[in-house]
């Protein structure tokens, strides 16, 4: 178990619970196609816990459906465990995308094609017995979002008045 | 809850097939900026579509992803949140990947600095093709920086000489700190108006609802220099502090020498503000302590932090919590029978 050595050391980040550089989702140069029309937004949930599984599971019927509502916020359960969850609505002007790979290339050196299965513009988020609040991780990692295009917006010339972005043809 | 009631060691039942593998790793759940989820894709082509290249992140000077859109003259830095534990249900599907990716802008300008600086400490501030700068074998995909880049943009971190046709820049870091200090600036303006509590990072998920109504400027200045100095290499974020005239995370410093860590209150006792003796010269040796001290602790939270998201062997990490629910008060579970008595 190796350090990412990225993350390790944009240590502001981690301390602000901002979500930090990745140097690993995919090695290579990925295109992202779209998916024709998507019929309805996809329902999504963070869970407290890693399942260690990937694919087809019944979820409206064994976990959705038992979801309720009380004054706090969404309470459900899952494998005995009551979760307590709040919905989590995407910042505005960003969307939430599922990138899917349908086929992978047999070699290394061919460019991988993602696609986009699924959009959505909110998602559940469950803790176990804490009450989701404004303060869980989650939201710093949302507010980055909008605190970043604060910061990588173009400086434009009016943020810039004392120093003139014409272009210098002499010396 | 037949499926679900599995215990997670023989959860192979439910995964399909090859994917459970973390290498094989087919889906991502990503927010990216609506107009790059909303684009139709389908009559562009490959070379105007969204892609995912790795380039050289300006800090770590590591490879990072970055995804860009020839299209609009975007680029997007790809960030990963993900809390110790988390999979996620998408419809009617599980994942096992609990990270929340983010592409969320960042300026171009950020990424092409580490090359205008080193072709200009080499070539002996020789006036350069932009192309001809951005150029690195360890990173080929870099040149496309260059096609999402304009002219004017370019300038506002460069001298620049020629025509229409063809134009050749040089690094200017007189005005790279003016640019980055109306970044800093913006990026203030911002925090002050916005709920992010600035008066010290570590407390920021105690403090932010009941923040105070007024901040020092001082402090969401520093909080903007330490976002904007993730992009910065550490020796240009020395010089825009100190072109700031602000010290860097002094708070966070403080609250990291409790563990142990006594350069800190070295450089806080020692050296008052930079606006107090105004002597640029003496600022030096007091920055690189705190860069130094402050580096340092910061390890630590991040090891501590980073381990869980490389790790992919949750069987650990479940031991654990089935002890924990061993020993919890377990009044408000339903007992397995509970399960049978009602179908």
């Amino acid at each position: 178990m190796h350090r990412i050595s990225g993350p390790a050391r944009l240590s502001g980040r981690i301390v602000r619970n901002y979500p930090v550089p990745v140097s690993a989702v995919i090695n290579m140069s990925v295109h992202v196609t779209s998916n024709s029309a998507f019929s309805s937004a996809a329902s999504v949930h963070l869970l407290p816990c890693t399942i260690l599984s990937n694919g087809p599971a019944k979820v409206d019927v064994f976990f959705t459906s038992n979801t309720q509502e009380d004054e706090v916020g969404l309470v459900s359960a899952f494998r005995g465990r009551e979760l307590r969850g709040q919905t989590v609505f995407i910042p505005d002007g960003y969307k939430g995308i599922v990138l899917q790979e349908l086929n992978r290339p047999f070699t290394e050196d061919q460019d991988r094609n993602v696609r986009i299965s699924a959009k959505f513009n909110e998602f559940t988020y469950w803790n176990l017995q804490t009450p989701p609040s404004s303060q869980d991780k989650v939201t710093s990692a949302l507010q980055w979002a909008n605190l970043s295009s604060v910061i990588h917006a173009p400086v434009s010339d009016d943020d810039q008045d004392n120093s003139p972005t014409s272009i210098e043809f002499s010396r | 809850m037949a499926e679900e009631e599995r215990e997670p060691d023989d959860s192979p039942r439910l995964s399909s097939s090859s994917h459970s593998k973390n290498k094989e790793q087919s889906r991502w759940v990503m927010i990216v900026p609506e107009k790059i989820a909303d684009q139709q894709l389908e009559d562009s082509s490959p070379d105007s579509q969204p892609s995912i290249i790795k380039l050289k992140h300006p800090k770590t000077e590591s490879a990072a992803q970055f995804l860009i859109c020839p299209k609009d003259k975007s680029i997007q830095e790809i960030l990963s949140f993900q809390d110790s534990k988390g999979s996620w249900f998408i419809d009617n599907t599980v994942q096992e990947d609990g990270r929340l990716l983010m592409a969320t802008n960042i300026d171009p300008l950020f990424l092409i600095l580490p090359y205008l600086q080193s072709e200009n400490n080499t070539k002996k501030h020789m006036f350069m093709e932009l192309d001809q700068i951005v150029k690195d074998s360890s990173y080929p995909q870099c040149n496309r920086l260059v096609e999402i880049l304009d002219h004017q943009t370019t300038c506002q971190i460069c001298d620049s000489k020629g025509n229409e046709d063809f134009k050749v820049y040089r690094y200017s870091e007189e005005k790279t700190l003016a640019w980055l200090k109306s970044k800093v600036e913006r990026t203030a303006d911002y925090l002050s108006s916005s709920d992010i509590s600035v008066s010290s990072g570590q407390c920021s998920s105690y403090v932010r609802s009941s923040k105070p109504s007024e901040v020092p400027r001082e402090d969401c200045l520093r909080y903007a220099a330490g976002l904007i100095s993730d992009y910065l290499h550490p020796s240009l974020s020395k010089k825009m502090f100190s072109n700031l005239g602000i010290k860097e995370e002094t708070t966070k410093g403080k609250k990291v020498s409790e563990n142990g860590n006594k350069t800190e209150e070295e450089t806080t006792n020692g050296k008052r503000r930079p606006d107090e003796n105004g002597h640029k010269a003496e600022e030096e040796p007091p920055l690189k302590k705190v860069r130094k001290s402050s580096s340092e602790p910061d390890e630590d939270y991040s090891r501590s932090f980073s381990m869980p998201q490389v790790k992919a062997v949750p069987t650990s990490k479940l031991t654990p919590g089935q002890k924990r629910l061993a020993k919890a008060d377990k009044t408000g579970m339903k007992s397995l029978s509970s399960f049978f008595k009602k179908k």
